[in-house]
């Protein structure tokens, strides 16, 4: 596409693939496209070769640690990044709670947490979601009073990913009781090993374990575990969960599982000994796919061409959550299609000979990816933001 | 060309296609028994439009794809019956390979029309300076006196509609505009190996904004239509079924909207093509536009299934749209897996 096709362009993503080439090992690109649910020593051990380089935070503001690249490189570097198979590293870090700090922390949090999620050497989790509090956030029950020296804090969350690999947390907790739902809420950052923080795991459809529970009994927090000011925190969420959408497209990912597909499609075989790419109708399943993500793509080129021109993502970002989400959905459906019945086996049974090897993982990602549709604001509360924010409606 | 001097272009284009039998307009004649949509060509060479795809040393403005395609766009929108899509597009290859050819077309007194490729034997052939057989449904004969005709071969034939030989069988497309099929017995033509493709597919194009357009103008009437129309005392809109029909249809128009950009860029990155993002944005046309505006009839209600509506003409016209050119079975069939057609 033109909008890549400079030779300084060009010459960036050639420095991005050698250096991928380079520094990121077999073992660690053999994990990336099996695991679905990565160790955190092999996010860890990819975040500080990545930090060392310069590129551990490519979206930050340069004097905070970022790359000072444009979106499009930024693009760029996120496409070579998931056609090297390189793992993504500790995206509530990264891109959840960095932001939210870098927008509305302390000097002196920004200090202490930001160099950390830099160095790959903390991990975060978000603690927004409760039992009785998923699209309707603003309900949330979870209070935290202050007693002259801290706040306490009493509740319960739910849906933590990677809350058993994070060192903390941020918080969403009801500081205001008698205000209204939205305006009462304040962020708090949690140390994952304070007292009275009890973790439960949540085991999800595909067997894994990255999502958990966590229980607040009297949790004593310093008065600085504040991010920004007292009662703003629905402002800060919203501002952080809009961030989250557009990420959540992950376009570049589903590139390169969509060339994946091409690669099963190519070594699987259907009943007739012949492999499946000669059937018309998986020729076609692909295309479609290829088509839809063209599109999707295009769309997310359109927002950071906007970004580049200094407008704020328009309307198409909203978009991008629901049809990226989509997609992710109908590429594992196909890859369980062509794997067939060598697709039917999760993680224990590798290697026993059923899982096709080049279907290894697909059976856990297409499980959990039921989730993409609900995650981050459910595909249903996209649609009404945009119908009630974009349409009038 | 500048984004000032298109703006005050694509304006200029919003009055004169409202002054000048606009789709409102057209509607009712067809309801009084007129079946023909009135175009108005000659008056297209005295705004400067014809010229805008051509180079400057061929007199002309020198546009890139993605000016041509706003103003196709709201031509889309209009429904026009002038086949400026055709022009817009096809004008700077045939300029390319005849240079004399640039006075006659920016003048407007060369007028296209064009059909797609016929299958096999079926197709007119190239033989001894002259061409004989049957061609396609051509796509904007109401005002042309050319027809520009890929053939079998590989090649691109460009004849007179009144020379000896050539007979019509005329006919209507679905959304009301002229067509005929042509029978050529010997016709005297110009021809020009191997361009056959390329043709195809900057008509493909033409088609793909001219839909873009479509879109979007159906969109805007229903989303107003929406917040209009009460029913149980309140506004359809309010309706969350209604909603999420809508905000389902947003996202395609975005889509449909950032794959015409993206396809006017790889054509003036690269005007002899391919042009990777052509068989995804003609199949999205056939695939996704059309149920689109499908669905907006079905939020619409009755009103949408009649004549005097002017969703009714959008949707037809979209069919021709989807059709020609190269359908979504024939455009999907050319996708490949393949990093390069998914990246740079």
């Amino acid at each position: 596409m033109s909008l890549f096709n400079t030779s300084e362009l060009r010459r960036f993503r050639e420095e991005v693939r050698d250096f991928l080439q380079t520094h990121l090992s077999e073992e660690l690109r053999h994990e990336t496209r099996g695991g679905l649910h990565m160790a955190r020593e092999d996010m860890a051990r990819w975040q500080a070769i990545l930090h060392r380089r310069g590129w551990g935070a490519p979206h930050w503001p340069q004097a905070l640690g970022g790359t000072g690249w444009t979106a499009l490189q930024r693009y760029i570097f996120e496409e070579e990044s998931a056609f090297a198979d390189a793992p993504l590293g500790d995206v509530h870090g990264l891109f959840l709670a960095g932001p939210m700090l870098i927008a509305e922390g302390s000097d002196a949090q920004k200090a202490r947490y930001l160099p950390r999620i830099l160095a790959g050497e903390e991990f975060w989790c978000q603690g927004f979601s409760e039992p009785n509090a998923g699209s309707d956030l603003a309900s949330l029950k979870t209070r935290a009073r202050f007693d002259g020296t801290h706040w306490v804090i009493d509740g319960q969350k739910t849906w933590l990913s990677s809350g058993h690999h994070a060192d903390l947390m941020f918080c969403l907790a009801r500081t205001e009781p008698e205000a209204k739902p939205q305006a009462g809420l304040s962020v708090f950052i949690l140390d994952m090993r304070d007292p009275g923080i009890t973790l439960q795991p949540i085991l999800t459809m595909d067997e894994g374990h990255s999502v958990n529970a966590v229980f607040f009994d009297n949790v004593r927090v310093p008065a600085d575990a504040m991010i920004g000011a007292p009662n703003k925190g629905w402002g800060y969420a919203k501002d952080l969960l809009a961030r989250e959408r557009v990420n959540n497209a992950q376009a570049p990912r589903t590139k390169r599982d969509i060339v994946e597909l091409d690669r099963l499609a190519r070594e699987c075989r259907g009943v007739d000994g012949r492999p499946l790419i000669e059937q018309a109708g998986v020729r076609r399943k692909l295309a479609v796919l290829t088509a839809d993500f063209v599109a999707l793509e295009s769309a997310a080129l359109s927002v950071i061409a906007e970004q580049m021109r200094g407008k704020e993502p328009g309307p198409a970002a909203s978009t991008l959550k629901i049809r990226g989400s989509e997609l992710q959905q109908r590429v594992s459906e196909t890859a369980m299609a062509l794997l067939g019945d060598a697709g039917l086996v999760l993680g224990a049974d590798y290697g026993s000979g059923l899982l096709h090897p080049a279907g290894r993982g697909w059976a856990e990602r297409h499980f959990f990816r039921r989730v993409v549709t609900i995650y981050a604001g459910a595909n249903e509360i996209q649609k009404t933001i945009i119908a009630k924010s974009i349409l009038d409606m | 060309m500048e984004r000032e001097e298109l703006d005050l272009l694509l304006d200029g284009a919003r009055r004169w296609f409202a002054e000048h039998a606009p789709l409102s307009e057209r509607v009712a004649r067809f309801r009084q028994g007129h079946s023909a949509p009135v175009g108005s060509w000659d008056a297209l060479a005295d705004l400067g439009w014809l010229a805008l795809p051509l180079l400057e040393e061929a007199d002309g403005f020198g546009a890139p794809a993605g000016a041509c395609f706003e103003l196709l766009r709201l031509a889309g929108r209009d429904a026009r019956p002038e086949a400026l899509d055709l022009h817009l597009l096809l004008a700077p290859l045939l300029v390319q390979l005849a240079p004399e050819l640039a006075a006659p077309l920016s003048a407007g007194t060369l007028r296209l029309a064009m059909a797609d490729l016929q299958p096999g034997a079926e197709g007119p052939r190239w033989n001894a300076e002259q061409l004989s057989g049957r061609t396609g449904a051509l796509l904007g004969v109401e005002h042309a006196t050319h027809a520009l005709l890929p053939l079998a071969s590989g090649g691109l034939a460009l004849l007179e509609l009144a020379a000896a030989g050539v007979s019509h069988e005329p006919a209507r497309w679905v959304d009301g505009r002229a067509t005929a099929r042509l029978q050529l017995d010997r016709v005297s033509a110009r021809h020009w190996p191997g361009q056959a493709g390329q043709a195809i597919d900057r008509a493909a194009a033409a088609l793909v904004a001219d839909a873009t357009g479509v879109f979007e103008a159906a969109f805007e009437l229903t989303l107003d239509y929406l917040k209009q129309r009460m029913q149980f005392g309140k506004p359809l809109s309010a309706n969350q079924a209604l909603q999420h029909r809508m905000a389902e249809i947003f996202c395609d128009l975005q889509q449909a909207l950032a794959l015409t950009e993206r396809l006017a860029q790889e054509i003036d990155a690269e005007a002899a093509g391919p042009w990777p993002t052509l068989p995804v944005a003609k199949s999205f046309v056939g695939r996704r536009v059309l149920r689109g505006v499908g669905a907006l009839i079905q939020v619409t209600g009755g009103i949408a299934v009649t004549e005097e509506y002017r969703l009714t003409h959008w949707y037809r016209r979209l069919h021709v749209n989807a059709q020609c050119f190269g359908a979504a079975e024939a455009q999907l069939n050319r996708i490949e897996v393949r990093r390069q057609l998914l990246a740079a």
